[in-house]
Parts: structure tokens; sequence; C-alpha cells
């Protein structure tokens, strides 16, 4: 599986980036920004996107909008990661047709799994819907 | 004068005792030389010379006789020349008495005859002629003492008419001097019954007087006393100006009397435009605020204590105010103190510093979270395998990020709690709910441990944030395992009184000095040095869940015996469900029930209800006149509307709770408005019930009063009981 990483900070990045490579066997694609992940995502076509929402110019919500707005990005699943944990907040960026939200900080040893189970829930609902 | 009257009168005596001793020398001169003749005729007839003694003693005494009554003479002519003459005669009859007896003695009896007859004869004329001069001298002495006589009387009452006349002119001159002195005297106490005054009113004194007596004396101790007195107003004047805190004083009607330099910068106005104005003047005014109830509102929630409000500067701006007011009584009668701060600089510190442990926890959070990510992944060997001592050195490094996360989450948990940007949500919550979801939580902790929990059933509904209670709840729990001894036993205890559901967590651990039972709740403390090692934590725990029962209106503590085990306990208001068991229920005619609404017509549709149950009932359209109402007529319910003429229910909340009589009362809160759980939660006093206008009927109405009327009466009772027992 293809995933793309985009987070600005780049310590949380690459801890992600090695628990879902070393732990999950997963391929991971690295963007620092939205603007960058947003081109990586349109020539790389990566099979799962993992958002942070907290980036400065372009946030993740921003970046979500301009990926289901490109007919060639859409249909990519984009888990959020954020550190507003607030029920309300997980509601909010569900509402703006993410796949999933994952709260900040995560356990790195759990990351793959809990990636692969939203995606997994994610694809159940889209074949049921 | 008086005294030469007096010497002369003297003198007069003196004169009229001399006069006394002129007759008796007159008299004596006449003796002497009338016995001297007997006596030489006695000689004569019987030549006896013993006979002849009279005339020895006249021969002896007559010259000094004679010398004796010149002199006592002396001072009158007249009468000296008749003693003189007196002298003379008496010197030559006792010249020829000489010779008779010179001639007797001789023997010559013949010729001492012959000169007695001449005696008798031509001789005679000695003695008629003494005897002639001896009267005109009595005579002229009995004349002049007549005349002393008279001198001594016109004497006497001349000193008598002088007496009166002194006496007279003694009276007079004391009376102008007791008119002069009586008008100096008054004139002056006059000036110092002024000075009095002006004392009093604080003018400058009349100047000191200059006489030198008693009066000008207290004049001028008068004026020293003014003057020290002065100089403590003045030093009192100059700490009170001097002082940061503000300090207004006000009649007993809230009248600003006066002001210090520290209410002008706080306020923006000057003492002259502050004197003589309602206190209110300086906060902003709520519709329908008067300024008497106005003041008896703030007395009642400032009086004694630090109380913060809203208040208004001269621009209109609002700011922050901490106010504490004291009663005084002074010699004009009651007067109000009141200390003013500006604390709006204080809240700014606060929140800054506030904001910056916020904004450094959130700083630390995130690159510790990269540093228990990289050795979670590490000890995870997905980068590969390690030896065993590299194992356990990651495991350390991740097991102290892993505490650190966890005090920086605490400090941020604590922070939001007390800043009020973490938001509760309160909602009715079965006790349960929260007791399974907590023990759930602790199990693991407690089978590690060999602990277990004992858990009641209780069907108590608490007015609560679940999650948070829960929070509470976990950490009372996991404290009480932590502390236990392996194989004991950690029990949760619900009990219930009026309107309050108390939860306790106990256990057999070792127990907490009386002198720790406090300051656990602090920040940061711990019983024992090495706790927060041995057993986790952060030391904030306690402080997190006091901050959090007190966001529910309730109330946390621990009660202990050192070796034997704690019991932790909080306490949190009770929820009301629907109350229809209390159709029937006998109400104490004293009983009295406070009604607050702004809607006139449902206040006296509900007074007629009450009024039916031979309820008490005075009611209230305002904050102000709900406050006076209830500090009047002591009520044992409130039934209280949110919207008021002058303000909001919660108003007439806070101040009760700063009354220690009405901070216990039961309350209904009757509202058309849909409360936040929230605001629901603030609205707390003693037992607190909800019910919404719109739905409730007149019966549900008055059978909830009821119901809530005798749950109060019977609290009240209870409480009364346990008092005497106690006693």
């Amino acid at each position: 599986m293809k995933i793309l990483l985009i987070e600005d900070e780049e310590d949380i990045r690459r801890i992600a980036a090695v628990s879902l490579s070393k732990l999950g066997g997963m391929t991971v694609l690295e963007a620092a920004s939205g603007p960058e992940g947003i081109t990586k995502a349109r020539t790389e076509l990566p099979d799962a996107i993992l958002l942070d929402v907290m980036m400065p110019l372009i946030d993740g919500p921003a970046t979500l909008q301009s990926l289901k707005n490109d007919p060639v990005t859409a249909k990519i699943p984009v888990i959020f990661l954020t550190a507003k944990a607030m029920d309300d907040e997980l509601t909010r960026l569900k509402e703006l047709g993410a796949a999933g939200v994952l709260v900040k900080p995560f356990d790195p040893v759990e990351l793959p799994k809990q990636v692969e189970s939203l995606l997994r829930l994610y694809s159940k609902g889209e074949v049921d819907g | 004068m008086l005294n030469s009257l007096k010497n002369q009168i003297d003198y007069d005596d003196s004169l009229a005792i001399k006069g006394k001793a002129v007759f008796a020398s007159i008299y004596k001169l006449h003796g002497l030389l009338v016995d001297g003749e007997t006596g030489i005729r006695g000689y004569l007839l019987t030549n006896d010379a013993s006979f002849r003694e009279p005339f020895d003693t006249a021969k002896r005494e007559i010259r000094e006789q004679s010398e004796s009554l010149q002199t006592l003479v002396a001072n009158n002519s007249e009468e000296y020349v008749l003693a003189s003459a007196l002298a003379t005669l008496a010197k030559q009859k006792l010249a020829l008495l000489d010779e008779m007896n010179f001639l007797i003695e001789q023997g010559a009896l013949e010729e001492a005859i012959q000169i007695d007859l001449y005696q008798r004869g031509s001789g005679k004329a000695i003695m008629d002629e003494f005897r002639t001069k001896m009267r005109a001298l009595l005579k002229e002495e009995e004349r002049l003492s007549e005349l002393r006589q008279k001198k001594g009387s016109d004497l006497r009452q001349a000193l008598k008419q002088f007496l009166y006349v002194g006496l007279f002119a003694d009276f007079f001159i004391a009376l102008s001097l007791l008119v002069f002195f009586v008008k100096g005297i008054t004139s002056r106490l006059q000036i110092m019954m002024d000075n009095t005054q002006r004392l009093a009113h604080g003018d400058k004194l009349n100047p000191p007087l200059k006489q030198i007596d008693e009066i000008s004396q207290l004049d001028g101790v008068f004026h020293e006393m003014a003057d020290e007195l002065q100089a403590a107003a003045t030093k009192q004047r100059a700490i009170i100006e001097s002082m940061l805190v503000g300090v207004i004083i006000t009649d007993d009607k809230g009248l600003i009397e006066s002001a210090n330099q520290a209410v002008e910068a706080t306020f923006g106005y000057s003492r002259d435009e502050l004197i003589g104005e309602p206190l209110l003047h300086l906060f902003p005014v709520l519709p329908g605020q008067d300024p008497e109830s106005f003041i008896a509102g703030l007395r009642m929630k400032a009086e004694g204590h630090i109380y913060e409000l809203k208040a208004r500067r001269r621009d209109g701006a609002l700011f922050p105010l901490e106010l504490s007011m004291t009663e005084i009584e002074t010699a004009r009668g009651p007067r109000l103190l009141a200390n003013v701060r500006d604390i709006s600089e204080r809240r700014e510190v606060d929140r800054m510093k506030k904001e910056f442990v916020s904004i450094v926890s959130h700083e630390l959070r995130t690159p510790l979270t990269s540093i228990r990510g990289s050795l979670t992944l590490l000890g995870s060997g997905a980068v590969g395998q390690m030896n065993d001592e590299a194992l356990e050195m990651v495991a350390i490094a991740e097991r102290n990020a892993v505490r650190l996360i966890a005090l920086i989450n605490d400090i941020l948990d604590l922070e939001r709690l007390e800043s009020g940007k973490l938001d509760m949500h309160f909602a009715p919550v079965p006790l349960n709910n929260i007791i399974a979801a907590s023990t759930e939580a602790v199990n693991a902790l407690a089978a590690a441990q060999k602990v277990s929990i004992q858990q009641p059933e209780s069907n108590a509904i608490v007015i609560a944030d679940q999650e948070r209670l829960i929070q509470v709840l976990v950490n009372l729990l996991s404290n009480a395992i932590k502390f236990s001894p392996e194989d004991s036993i950690v029990s949760v205890v619900v009990s219930e009184t009026p309107g309050w559901t108390e939860v306790a967590v106990s256990d057999a651990g070792r127990g907490i000095p009386k002198a720790s039972r406090e300051a656990i709740f602090e920040r940061f403390h711990q019983v024992e040095a090495g706790d927060a090692r041995d057993k986790g934590g952060t030391g904030l725990g306690l402080a997190i869940c006091k901050t959090i029962i007190e966001k529910h209106s309730g109330t946390i503590g621990v009660s202990s015996q050192p070796g034997e085990g704690s019991t932790f306990w909080f306490r949190i208001p009770t929820a009301s469900s629907a109350i229809d068991w209390l159709d029937k229920l006998e109400i104490d005619q004293s009983a009295s029930v406070l009604l607050v609404d702004d809607d006139l017509e449902l206040l006296a549709v509900m007074q007629n209800e009450l009024a039916k149950d031979g309820i008490k009932v005075t009611v209230a359209a305002s904050v102000a006149e709900a406050i006076k109402q209830a500090t009047q007529s002591k009520p044992q319910l409130m039934v209280l509307d949110i919207g008021l003429r002058d303000g909001e229910g919660f108003e007439i909340v806070e101040a009760f709770k700063q009354n220690a009589e009405l901070k216990n009362l039961s309350m209904l809160v009757y509202t058309g408005r849909n409360l936040t759980s929230e605001q629901c939660a603030r609205l707390h006093l003693g037992p607190t019930y909800f019910l919404t206008k719109a739905k409730a009927t007149d019966k549900e109405f008055r059978s909830l009063v009821l119901g809530l009327l005798h749950h109060a009466l019977k609290g009240q009772a209870a409480e009364q009981s346990h008092e005497d027992t106690a006693h």
C-alpha cells in the first residue's frame, strides 16, 4: 500500500513514516506542506493520504478541499491527524469528507493498525453506500 | 482713716482712765492732809506719839502725791495751775503741822495749842483754800470727763457711719467688679465655645486669649489640643491619601462623603464631582436599580469579604473592581467604608501568566511527543534489534517522557479548567454510570496491585459533567489503589443528604498525616517526597479533582487515620426528577416562600395558588427587591425566574451564596428559558430544582413547591436536632 504523509513538522513526519513503513510495511511518500502534498498526490496517486490539520498557510481542511475538487485525487481516502481531541472538532472534520480522524499524539506502534482499520471501515462504508 | 478713728478712741479711753486717776489723786492728797492734822491733834492731846502716825505718812507721801497729781494734769494748763496751787497749799499746811509736831516734841504744848488754834482760826484759810481749789480741779476734771465722753460717742457715731458707708461702697465695688469680670469671662467663654464649634467643623480657631488667668490658660490648652488633633488628622489624611487602595466613605444611604486620591485615579472623577453622589454612580446601572437597593445588595455581597464586580470609569469604560465594605459607627451616625481596587492589571497579569503556562506547555508537548514516539519505535524493534541493556535504557527514557507528557497534560488541564477555557457540560447523570466507568478504568491497576474494589448500587442522579466527574473518581480510585496494601479492599460509598450526593473512596493504606490533609489538594503536594517516583502521578491530580468538583458547586475533602487508611470524598448537587409524591403533605404554617418573577400577573396567580395551603408568600419582581425581601422574611424556599426587571436571577443566587443564612436556601428555578447545564450548575444554593414554565401546569407547580418546602423544613429540623445532639 502506498500512503502519502502530509505533515509540516519533520520529526513527527519521520516517526510516522518509520512506523508506517517498518511496522506497517507500507510505501510512504512524504510532503512537508499542503501544496507539496497536492502535487505529490496528483503525480503519485497514493492509496491513502494522512493529512495534518494544523499547518501554516494552507492547512489540512484547505488541502482536503483542493484534493476533493480535483477529479484525479477526489477519490483518495484522507485521514486527518489532529491535536484537538474535542468531539465537535472530530465531527466537523469528518463532515469535511475525511475518511477518518486520528488524534495526536499518536502511538507509533499502534499507528499502522489504526490507519488500516480506518481505511477498512471507510471502504466498507463506500461499498455499502 | 478708720485707723486714726480707732487711735483717737483708744486715746480718749486712756484719757478717761487718767481722769479717774486725777480724782483719786486729789482725794488722796486731801485725805493725807486731814489725817495728818487729826494725827497731830491727837498727839497734842495725849502726847502719845502713836497718834502722830497719820502725820508721818502725810509728811512722807504728800510731796510725791502732789507731784503725781501735777504730772497727771500736766497737759491741761488750767488744771495744772490748780494742781500746783493744791501742791503749794498742801506744803504750807504740812509745814504748820510739822511746826506743831516739833513744839509738842519739845514740850511746848502751849505754843502748839496756839498754832492749832491759829489753824482753826485764820489758819483755817489754808484748808478752805485747798478745798476750793480742790473742788475747782474736780469740777474741771468732771467737765473734761463729760466732754471726753461726748467726744467719744461722737467718734463712735462717726465710726458707725463710716462703716456703713464703707459697707455700701464695698458692695458697690463688688457689684461693679462682678459685672466687669462676668462680662470678661462670658465674652471669653463665648470665644472658647466658638472655638469648639470651629474645631468640630475643621475651621481655623480664634487667636489665643492674651490675659493671664485660668480661662486663658484653658484656652491655651484648648489651642494645643486642637493643634495636636490637627496634626493627628493631617497625619491620618496623609496616610489615607497616600494609600494605593481607594477609600470611599458614604453615609448609610450610600451617598459619597469622602474619597481619597486613589479613588480619583481609579475612576477618573475629581472628588468634587463625587461628593454627594450615590455610590451607584461608579458602577454600570442596571434598569430599575435605585441607589438604596444597590447599596443593600452591595453590602450583602461585600460586607466583611472581598467581592469582585464591574465598575465604570468617568469615560464609561468598564473595569474589574475588587470591593470590600465595612460599616463604621461615627459620632454622626453609621457610615459605610468601602475599599476599592482596580484589578484590571492583575487580571491582565493573571491572563498573561496563564497564557504563558499554556504556550510553554504546548511548546514542550510537541518535542516531547516526538521523543516519546521515537523511543517507542526504538523499543518496538521496528528500526533494528538492540541488546537488553540498550532496550532498558530506551525503556527508562520512554517512561520518563511519558511522565513529562502526563505532567504537561495535567498542567494544561488545570489551566484550562481554571481559566474556563475547558467547557464543562453539565447534565443530570446517573451516579451509577460514573462509578461503573471509573472502576472499569482502574480495574487493570487494581488487579496489578492485588486490590479489590467494592462498589455500591446507587440510584442517585447528579448534575455533572460526566467525563470530568469520571476523571475525578478515577483519580481518587487510582490513588487509593496505589497506596493500598496487597489483598486489601478499596470501597466506594454513596450517601445522600437533602440536595447533595456524597461519594467516598476509602482505602486501607498508610493514611495521611493531619498536617497534609489540606495541602494535598494544592498543586505539586505529595505526602512523601518519593511518591511521585514510586507511585507515579504528577502531584496535580488532586488539585485537578478539587477544581473540577468546585466547578460542580461541590466540595472535596479527606478524612484519615494515619496507619489505618484514608477516605477521600466529594459532594455535589443532586438533580431532581419529577416530584409527584407530594400531593398530600402537611405544611407547617410558619413556612415561607419567596416568589421572584417580573411577570406580576403570574406572581399573583402563584401567590393565590400557594395561599390555599396557608403558606406565607412574599413576592419580588427585581433583583434588588428579592435580596431585600429574602433578608427580611428569611424564606425556606425561593421560586426564581431568571429574567428580571433589573437583572438576572443569577445575581440573586450569587448574592445569597455570600450570605450565611441564605446560602443553603432551597430553590425552584422556574423559567421559560432553556438553561444550559453550565447555567444550571451556577444556579445552586441548597437543594435546587428546575421547572420549565411552559411545560408545567399550575398543579404541578403547586405540588413541586409544597414538596420542596416540606423537604426544606424537614432538612431544617434534621439539622436542628443534629446540632442539639452535637452540643
